[in-house]
């Protein structure tokens, strides 16, 4: 494969300027919005624009042969895209940006781990695992390629082996990781509306009685955001006590304008009303003897936007009948892959992807595929007929996320940063996770869109470590096949066809190019400068840190 | 708004120069700097700030009363020394600002209102842009010890430092070894020197090649940070974060006593820190009202602390620090006039905020509530009750900070106006 390598693929350049090449790369005849020059919108380079999808998709870097593959026929991108899809990791990363946008991967719920009698070890996978609970779900559907609408009707969640032992749920005998895994406490059938993760997350209290949660229905869901609109009384009606209030969110016309969405839902969650709280007993059960006890503390029958329903597996169906379940769903994608919220001027490309995803069934691989076809995803630079407001707007480059630094790490070097098995990039307590740029769900609920300070201290502290990882594992112990060190041993020296061919395989497994020949030369004295004080693995130790830490390596 | 060439402009000398210097005092220009503490929860205004004794359908604490001092009115009771205590050593430096509005009644929407002056999803807090357009290059911007923030165009200005202070483990280098499970020996320092400096290179190369949009954007944050990165290491103590994490109780509050380590070695400008009551039992008090009055005692306690520190320490480009610092109290929203069946008051889009410090007016509240403890509109020359007037909301709150942070407000926020009886 090297020497086709080596014919195939032409050196790009240093800078952010790889993308120079103007021709849609990955646009196929299906393309969605084609590129349209009018919109100052000019496609990366498609070496560029698969490394973006991979590490979307996958959370890692193209490989060596895919990254020929796309050189020897630009037109291999969808191809290369489709196993993107069907890859396992396809599936993590559906969590992932599940994950950034329902905010239930938090640090801290009502019910810990020593209230089911578990060791204080297993506090840190209790909160993971119950807070992904709902992800999976979605990531399963979405990964399977079941139609969306099965997130709010299917009869099970998805569930690992601890919340296999501690909720009701009829986890596989034996089995390991995240399975299928029916209720069996009686709850109805209605996939993540029915989530005892979810419901963890968007608690209530008495003085709330879900409204709060259904709040979230409808913003995960229908992406409308009941709590972003401004709350305002009418100088004539100013409601004082709470008496007043309440009777006010049913005939105020400034309350009504939300709660008459809001109560009715409402109502239909009072399966999951706890009599005792911070009770685990009481959070862990659904209660399907108190479905009727919203007739007690409410005036309103259960209904969407409405419409009656008749408890929560009607209320799943007829969520997934609303059209702006599907909108919603692909808002959300699109956001998830333009790294940023979709806008009023995206509203016909927003609505040109939603009427594909009908037309593939509710499939989300369609979807996805769709999406990555935009020039809003595939966009590399700004030309002159971009408005100035575009700047700011479109990803021309994005930061990773810390979900995307911490796979494709552990992918290319095998380091997992963890204290006593818990991975120091996913919680806030002991690790570093929004330190790292990422969100804890509580006050931290966006991505980290540029470089900090602390930011770039975690990454630089994970790159010295992983970097000295894969080094000490690829050229010294040997004690498994080696990850990225695949030419060279420590005997070799720049110049060596070895060394050489080192040198340009790491860039291309982190760079997605070939290097400049200032580039390789400024990193072939970076190995020569350390060899007396660090030896050769320091060498190599410090031009793969070099490159983990390239401004090219740390955006998509 | 910082432009896009002044953003770079900031970034180029970074990359030229070790910022290493520049946190010296002697290197650095006067300017305001503004401590955050954001109470929890919602506060109770009626506990402290607002004495709406002669207002209709609001329960008052029994046995509270109307005091003044300084001119300064507040509620007292005997129960809380602290505040009164507070406002006798302080009243004359300390303005209230009341019928405050942030209009939602959900903690997190008001918390983004409080913080940002807006609802929107891609807003700056105040500490991000006030770090933004400071006259020095610092290199700790704007420090989040704990809570809230909101970032979008200044992300790049905010420090992070961890519930457990994790940041001075990253900036000792150990982070990766202390605890972790696959121990790992790490270059040694001349190896990473030369590793920073190859890489300062190439981030020079792309930040300079960098086409418009967001490629110069991050370009400039990149180089930025990695010359703050360069300004760190190795110097946690004198960067006033050498302490941080550290147990033991420091003035009463640890976050009080790192946020002046922060302020007094001239390392940032802006610090936030959440403050959550007694036993970290936040002010959300839909039962149980009487928790207010003992946040609220702790809380004064704490602040009586911190003035005493901030009088007795000495800013790096100023006097005593409390001649430079602001320090601001506020909370996400308000309380319900009235008690509820269960003994507490539930959510409320009007509240109250407390600034003291260099520019603003001590000894006096401003604004006002009306009937029901609802917001009156004020006029913000004076401060008092007007019909023509507009009834406060957190932007104009923003505007008046950022005012007094020597930022032109019309850049950040769009009809909004500081509240001028506020200041000095």
């Amino acid at each position: 494969m090297r020497p086709l390598l080596l014919l195939l693929l032409a050196c790009a350049e240093a800078t952010p300027k790889p993308d120079e090449a103007t021709p849609p790369a990955a646009a196929t005849p299906e393309a969605v919005a084609p590129h349209d020059p009018s919109l100052g919108l000019e496609p990366a380079s498609p070496a560029r624009i698969l490394r973006r999808m991979s590490l979307d998709l996958r959370g890692t870097t193209p490989t060596l042969e895919e990254l020929a593959a796309l050189e020897a026929d630009p037109s291999a991108l969808p191809a290369l895209r489709e196993a993107m899809l069907t890859d396992p990791r396809f599936e993590e990363r559906l969590v992932d940006f599940f994950g950034e946008q329902w905010w239930t991967l938090v640090d801290n719920f009502d019910v810990e781990a020593y209230d089911y009698g578990l060791s204080g070890s297993d506090t840190f996978e209790l909160r993971r695992a119950a807070g992904e609970e709902p992800l999976r779900l979605l990531a399963h559907v979405g990964a399977r390629d079941l139609p969306w609408s099965e997130i709010v009707t299917a009869d099970y969640t998805v569930a690992n082996p601890l919340l296999g032992e501690v909720w009701p749920l009829d986890y596989p005998a034996g089995a390991t990781g995240w399975q299928v895994a029916p209720w069996t406490d009686g709850r109805p059938h209605a996939g993540v509306l029915v989530s005892n993760g979810l419901w963890w997350r968007y608690r209530t209290n008495p003085f709330n009685q879900n409204r709060s949660r259904a709040a979230a229905i409808f913003r995960l869901l229908t992406c409308t955001d009941i709590l972003a609109r401004p709350v305002a009384f009418g100088e004539a009606s100013r409601p004082t006590s709470p008496e007043d209030q309440l009777a006010a969110i049913l005939t105020e016309p400034y309350c009504v304008a939300c709660h008459a969405a809001i109560e009715p839902v409402a109502a239909s969650l009072f399966g999951f009303w706890v009599t005792v709280q911070y009770s685990a007993e009481e959070m862990t059960r659904y209660h399907p003897e108190r479905e009727s006890m919203a007739a007690e503390y409410t005036s309103v029958s259960n209904a969407w936007v409405g419409e009656p329903v008749y408890g929560l597996a009607d209320l799943g169906l007829v969520i997934s009948q609303d059209p702006r379940f599907t909108t919603c769903a692909v808002k959300t994608m699109a956001k998830a892959l333009w790294r940023r919220e979709p806008e009023l001027h995206d509203l016909p490309t927003i609505t040109e992807l939603d009427q594909r995803f009908r037309a593939a069934d509710q499939r989300l691989s369609a979807l996805v595929a769709a999406i990555t076809d935009t020039p809003q995803y595939q966009v590399g630079r700004l030309t002159d007929a971009a408005p100035a407001e575009a700047e700011e707007r479109e990803r021309t480059v994005s930061l990773l996320s810390a979900e995307q630094l911490r796979h494709v790490l552990r992918d290319l070097t095998g380091y997992e940063w963890t204290r006593y098995g818990d991975d120091l990039l996913q919680d806030d307590g002991l690790g570093y996770r929004v330190l790292a740029g990422g969100l804890n769900g509580v006050n931290v609920t966006s991505p980290q869109p540029d470089p900090g300070l602390t930011w770039n201290l975690v990454w630089l502290r994970l790159v010295q470590a992983s970097a000295s990882y894969v080094v000490t594992h690829d050229l010294l112990t040997r004690d498994e096949a080696p990850r990225l060190f695949t030419e060279v041993t420590l005997e070799d020296r720049p110049g060596d066809d070895a060394f050489e061919a080192q040198l340009e395989d790491l860039a291309l497994r982190t760079l997605s190019r070939r290097l400049t020949e200032d580039e390789a030369a400024a990193l072939r004295d970076l190995w020569t400068a350390l060899l007396p004080t660090d030896g050769p693995q320091g060498g190599w130790t410090a031009v793969l840190s070099a490159l983990l830490l390239d401004p090219e390596f740390v955006t998509r | 708004m910082i432009s896009r060439r002044q953003l770079i402009h900031r970034a180029a000398p970074a990359l030229l120069l070790p910022l290493a210097g520049r946190v010296r005092a002697e290197g650095l220009t006067a300017e305001r700097k503004f401590l955050f503490i954001v109470c929890n929860g919602g506060y109770d205004p009626t506990f402290v700030f607002a004495p709406l004794y002669d207002v209709a359908s609001v329960d008052m604490e029994s046995d509270s009363t109307r005091a003044e001092l300084h001119g300064l009115p507040f509620v007292d009771h005997a129960d809380r020394p602290s505040v009164r205590a507070f406002f006798e050593a302080y009243g004359d430096r300390a303005a209230i600002l009341n019928g405050l509005e942030s209009p939602s009644i959900t903690h997190d929407r008001c918390m983004k209102l409080l913080l940002t002056g807006t609802a929107d999803t891609a807003s700056d807090d105040w500490g991000s842009i006030i770090a933004a357009h400071s006259v020095n290059d610092l290199v700790l911007p704007f420090v989040v010890l704990s809570g809230f923030a909101f970032n979008e165009r200044y992300a790049s200005e905010v420090v992070r430092v961890g519930p457990t202070g994790q940041i001075k483990k990253l900036i000792e280098g150990t982070a990766i070894s202390d605890g972790a499970d696959s121990p790992i020996s790490l270059l040694s320092e001349a190896g990473q020197a030369e590793v920073a400096r190859v890489l300062a290179g190439r981030i020079d190369a792309y930040a300079a090649a960098a086409e418009r949009g967001r490629a110069e954007r991050f370009g400039a944050a990149y180089a930025r940070s990695h010359a703050q990165v360069g300004a760190v290491l190795g110097r946690a103590e004198e960067l006033g974060i050498g302490k941080l994490g550290t147990p033991a109780s420091r003035l009463g509050f640890d976050d009080f006593a790192s946020a002046l380590d922060l302020l007094e070695s001239g390392s940032a400008r802006c610090v936030s820190l959440s403050y959550n009551g007694v036993y970290s039992m936040g002010f959300d008090t839909h039962s149980f009202i009487e928790f207010q009055s003992m946040h609220h005692e702790e809380l004064f306690s704490f602040l009586i602390d911190l003035m005493g520190e901030m009088d007795r320490r000495s800013s790096p480009t100023a006097g005593r620090l409390s001649d430079e610092v602001v320090v601001v109290v506020y909370s996400e929203m308000g309380r319900g006039p009235l008690l509820n069946g269960t003994g507490g008051k539930d959510h409320f889009p009007f509240t109250s905020a407390m600034l003291l410090g260099p520019g603003i007016r001590g000894g006096q509240a401003v604004g006002a509530f009306g009937d029901a403890a609802y917001g009156l509109p004020i006029d913000f020359a004076t401060g008092e009750p007007a019909e023509s007037g507009a009834v406060p909301h957190t932007r104009d709150l923003g505007a008046t900070l950022l005012a007094l942070a020597d930022v032109d407000p019309g850049e950040a926020l769009d009809g909004a106006r500081p509240i001028e009886a506020l200041f000095s």
